[in-house]
């Protein structure tokens, strides 16, 4: 995994630009989900300090790469109407609760982590720690891979993922590997 | 030859021997990879590159040439929103940004893009995905490789770019391919 993570929140303000260069917008905020889709899309705003929200929104299919110093769509055909990316989820997605199979709460989803590139992909939760965790209270990270199941009222993921929470991004993306190690050592 | 050697150059008509512009700027046709047409001072605001006699060291010559109205979407952003390549942003498709554009090496023949000089690199030509008003946007590869699969699928031979095709040539070295034709390469690519 060679490409950079960041929080999905991070991307706010980042501006989008057509592979033509010209610029759509900026990232105003970033809409989560669960299930299928943990990253549902963005929704943008003008640019600039006075920047009022926009129409337009952009659906996470239809990005071409997540990059430092921007956001890259196709064209101005990939921005969707509203009600592809509906801000209301935004704010449903987080503080959803994290809990193991035999029924301990882990903590609670507070941003998504990307990996971003070209295309860019999803590869955890950053999560609050719960009473339980040793680091109670403070941000740990998720690998994607701990997802057994995820509705509106849980995120469920099996008791070992607690083994390979980080705290800081930087170490992340080893423990999203030994995470996906140790999966695959499970499949008897 | 460099583009910003050919800014503020005068328009000289060789029929008349007057001089019905002066350059304000190139427009470039991201999709031909070349230099479509002049941003210019004159009674309109666009010379059309294909109108162009010759591309001289000193003077622009043409022969009766007419200026137009800013047609294409590019002509447009030049005109209107006063775009110059000179300066402008440069994006990787990646959005990783590169620094800025110093000069674009253009083959004065027929406005073909040899190279973007950006931040002391030299980006090949073929490389070219957009010149808008925010960025212009470059490929990390070249564009027939396919990279995501997204952005661009693979094209018959013959409706691809010359561009397109010189970046093929480039990558298989077929000789002599600077001063081929679209038609001379693709035939080159063929054989």
């Amino acid at each position: 995994m060679n490409d950079v993570l960041v929080k999905a929140t991070d991307l706010v303000g980042r501006p989008v630009v057509t592979l033509d260069g010209m610029q759509v917008g900026e990232v105003k905020d970033v809409v989560l989900g669960l299930g299928e889709a943990t990253l549902i899309g963005f929704t943008l705003r003008n640019p600039g300090f006075l920047g009022g929200p926009m129409k337009e929104t952009v659906p996470w299919r239809s990005i071409h790469a997540v990059g430092p110093d921007a956001v890259m769509i196709p064209s101005v055909d990939a921005t969707g109407d509203p009600e592809a990316v509906d801000d209301s989820d935004a704010h449903a997605a987080t503080e959803i609760p994290v809990v193991t199979d035999d029924g301990a709460e882990v903590g609670r989803v507070t941003d998504v982590v990307l990996a971003t590139g070209c295309p860019p992909e999803v590869v955890g939760f950053e999560i609050e720690a719960g009473e339980k965790m040793p680091s109670s209270g403070s941000r740990v990270l998720l690998p994607i891979e701990a997802m057994r199941a995820a509705s509106s009222e849980a995120v469920v993921v099996p008791p070992t993922a607690t083994d390979f929470v980080h705290d800081d991004l930087s170490g992340f993306g080893a423990a999203v590997d030994r995470f996906r190690a140790s999966l695959e050592g499970d499949e008897r | 030859m460099r583009i910003t050697e050919l800014s503020g150059h005068p328009v000289l008509d060789i029929d008349t021997a007057k001089e019905i512009a002066t350059t304000k700027a190139v427009i470039i046709d991201a999709e031909a990879g070349r230099v479509s047409a002049f941003h210019v001072d004159g009674d309109a605001p666009v010379l059309s590159f294909d109108e162009v006699e010759s591309v001289g060291a000193d003077r622009i010559t043409v022969r009766g040439a007419q200026l137009h109205e800013p047609r294409s979407p590019a002509e447009q952003r030049a005109v209107q929103e006063g775009l110059d390549p000179i300066g402008s942003k440069v994006l990787t498709e990646q959005g990783v940004e590169w620094g800025t554009v110093d000069d674009v090496e253009i083959d004065p023949a027929d406005g073909r893009i040899v190279s973007l000089h950006v931040g002391g690199h030299d980006v090949p030509g073929g490389r070219l995905r957009g010149v808008g008003t925010y960025a212009l946007v470059v490929g990390v590869d070249a564009p027939s490789e396919g990279g995501s699969g997204r952005s661009r699928s693979e094209a018959p031979a013959d409706e691809r770019t010359r561009d397109e095709l010189y970046e093929e040539a480039r990558r298989r070295d077929i000789s002599g391919r600077s001063k081929m034709s679209k038609a001379e390469l693709a035939e080159a690519l063929r054989s």
